[in-house]
């Protein structure tokens, strides 16, 4: 069957959207290239194709910096990530359903409270943030770094629940209660498995936040034996010499489980960030 | 199971709206009771308010002796059914019927054999494993009558359950509810706007209108003996005909003068104190006959033929008394009687469909009638002229 009639007008949008694609995909193409390099050729040639495609800088990449390989730097950024989603997602969810459902009048406080919150630059907030943090042991270990960021994206993510709560009809909700069902029952039988798609959506926002910040990171994690990606990476760029493949080489390593997590999750993904309640 | 008391219930929303008035209603042990009236006359309310889900701001709400203004939802042992179900959608067919029995604790295998029990009762063996958007309206309908009736709570609580059926499935489910019902001998309170649903299906019914109770009674009572104008406008279909009257007495008696036109009423002692003042008179269509099928008998009023609307095995006879004397249920009426605005002179009469009607002016006989006060609308007699 070829119904869909291919004329001109297709064939000119076609030439457009591969244009783009090739346009989106040119980063890629530098990634690869320069994290094939050898270590004359970075500088000598940044733009050229390797003469020869040196392997052997992954291997160099991997072995990291400050002593912590590649590979802890990975674990310790997922461990980071997840604890840090989870956490958000958690207590993110139960802050926006009291909010959104509590009878009281301070709730409408308490969400202007996050709203204010989101609209904080945290820079502002670091040098304080450092000293108590340091004073309470939190520096330089996942706990720390996992309690600040919980603490810097709680008010977007309770403010993506909320939207999403507030738009939710209170029917299932009400159902359940007739039906029997306490508090804590409604919310994880009922409320919290109808969240899914806003759940998905805090998770990516805030997941890629975390994984790929680094000025948090590198003030918190610097020296410590559970730094992360982004600071491993940083530490190939020396005070005298930027080892750029090497570099190069460190972020294809990073980008892998996000381009895997993608492709695994893709079709996932843009049903939670399009859709909303069906029944 | 048990009976729930309305005792001067009154709910006043935040914004001021009151949606009901003092409600007074005593839903029987086991009974089958119908609230109906127009929408926006406050039965979703008195239900939510049975439920648990809205707060009483007036009166007692008493079931099985105790009064329940205050307890939580979950301790009432209500069952409901929403107007759009409210089925989990992301649960099966299974864990929607399961779920308030999960809420009690019931143990799994004891959870399955109930399941399985409604489930055969509502043909829903197929479906169970699927989720509720993949189901017919009428199936969905079925799934929330399982999860309202796995439990076996002291009342059911319905809330327009059929109205998002098509006519047929509607006259379908009708049945079943009122079947399934009886078998459990649950007290059931079932809301509607549909007088149809309300007349076929409740044991009693009770009329709202604007937040406050016109009349329970049986549905014959309702129809027979309407308390006021608004309850008799309100059943029956097409709906009564009212019109404005005088009484006057003459040698023979008492007579109704309907425009210009007049014919006696017979003693009605009720009617009395009524004499050459404004009234309403109220006849239902299938009340009006064709003078020969009542002959010599009662009254009779002379009226032009419009049109007739066929819907076998009856006809809707159009019929204009040519003169402005028709009242809307909702008349404002001046102190003696006299309404402010009167629409026109036509009537209609329902009459079997294989008679023949001839174009022109033509006696029509009147079996039946009511007057009501145009003052507040309430029942003065309800009389039967064939009788005289
Ligand atoms: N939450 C609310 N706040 C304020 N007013 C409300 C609220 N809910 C309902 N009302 C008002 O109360 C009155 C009764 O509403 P209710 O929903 O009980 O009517 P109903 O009889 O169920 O009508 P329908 O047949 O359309 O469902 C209406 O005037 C409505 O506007
Ligand atoms: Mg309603």
């Amino acid at each position: 069957m070829s119904d869909s009639r291919y004329g001109p007008k297709e064939l000119v949008r076609e030439a457009l959207l591969i244009c783009v694609a090739i346009v989106w995909c040119a980063p890629f193409y530098f990634l690869v290239m320069v994290s094939g390099k050898s270590d004359t050729d970075v500088f000598r040639a940044p733009l050229a194709w390797p003469e020869e495609f040196m392997f052997d800088n992954f291997r160099r990449a991997w072995a990291g910096t400050n002593r912590v390989t590649l590979g802890e730097a990975l674990i310790n950024s997922a461990v980071v990530t997840v604890a840090t989603v989870a956490i958000l997602i958690l207590v993110g969810s139960i802050t926006a359903y009291a909010v959104t459902r509590a009878r009281a009048t301070s709730r409408e406080w308490i969400y202007i409270f996050f709203v204010f919150a989101i609209i904080t630059p945290w820079q502002l907030s670091v040098v304080p943030l450092y000293t108590s943090f340091r004073q309470m042991g939190l520096v330089g270990n996942q706990l720390g770094i996992i309690i600040l960021f919980s603490g810097l994206l709680m008010p977007l993510a309770v403010f993506l629940y909320v939207g999403f709560l507030r738009a939710m009809p209170m029917e299932y909700e009400e159902a359940a209660e007739v039906d029997g069902a306490g508090r804590w029952r409604i919310f994880f039988r009922v409320v919290f498995p109808l969240l899914t798609p806003v759940t998905a959506t805090v998770a990516v926002m805030t997941g890629l936040i975390v994984w790929n910040d680094f000025f948090m990171q590198l003030i918190f994690l610097t020296g410590s034996d559970v730094q992360t990606l982004p600071i491993s990476i940083f530490g190939f760029v020396g005070e005298y010499a930027a080892r750029w493949n090497l570099v190069f080489a460190a972020v294809c390593v990073a980008l892998a489980p996000i381009i895997g997590f993608y492709v695994f999750a893709q079709k996932e993904l843009i049903r939670g960030f399009s859709g909303g309640i069906k029944n | 199971m048990v009976q729930i008391n309305f005792k001067d219930v009154a709910k006043r929303y935040a914004d001021g709206t009151d949606a009901v008035r003092s409600l007074n209603i005593d839903v029987r042990d086991g009974e089958f009771l119908v609230m109906v009236g127009p929408s926006g006359c406050g039965k979703t309310t008195a239900l939510r308010m049975v439920a648990g889900l809205e707060s009483i701001t007036g009166g007692e709400l008493v079931a099985g002796n105790r009064v329940i203004n205050n307890l939580a939802p979950r301790d009432r042992n209500f069952a409901m059914v929403f107007q759009n179900y409210a089925l989990y959608p992301h649960m099966t067919i299974f864990e929607n019927i399961a779920f308030p029995l999960e809420c009690e604790g019931v143990a799994k295998a004891e959870i399955k054999k109930r399941v399985e029990h409604v489930v055969g009762m509502l043909d829903l063996e197929p479906h169970l494993y699927r989720k509720p958007k993949s189901l017919s309206g009428g199936q969905r309908q079925r799934v929330a009558m399982g999860r309202a009736v796995i439990r076996r709570p002291h009342a059911f609580l319905m809330d327009e359950p059929l109205s998002n059926l098509d006519a047929k499935l509607r006259v379908q489910m009708r049945s079943e509810i009122t079947q399934l019902q009886h078998d459990l001998g649950t007290t059931t309170l079932y809301v509607t706007h549909d007088q149809v649903e309300a007349m076929t299906m409740g044991d009693r019914i009770a009329v709202m209108n604007k937040g406050v109770l016109q009349q329970v009674g049986t549905p014959l009572e309702i129809y027979e003996r309407p308390l006021n104008m608004f309850v008799a406008a309100f059943v029956g279909s097409p709906s009564i005909n009212l019109l404005s009257a005088r009484l006057e007495r003459t040698g023979d008696g008492v007579i109704c003068v309907v425009g210009e036109q007049r014919f006696g009423i017979g003693a009605t002692p009720e009617l009395e104190a009524w004499i050459d003042r404004g009234i309403v008179f109220g006849v239902r269509p299938e009340d009006v006959s064709l003078r020969s099928d009542a002959a010599g008998k009662g009254a009779t009023l002379k009226a032009e033929f419009v049109l007739s609307e066929m819907v076998p095995p009856e006809q809707l006879v159009h019929l204009d008394l040519g003169a402005d004397v028709v009242v809307a249920a909702t008349e404002e009426f001046d102190g003696d009687g006299t309404p402010r605005n009167l629409q026109n002179g036509k009537i209609i009469a329902r009459i079997p469909s294989e008679y023949a009607i001839s174009p022109g002016t033509g006696e029509w006989a009147i079996r039946k009638g009511h007057f009501f006060d145009p003052a507040n609308g309430a029942l003065i007699a309800s009389v039967r002229f064939d009788l005289n």
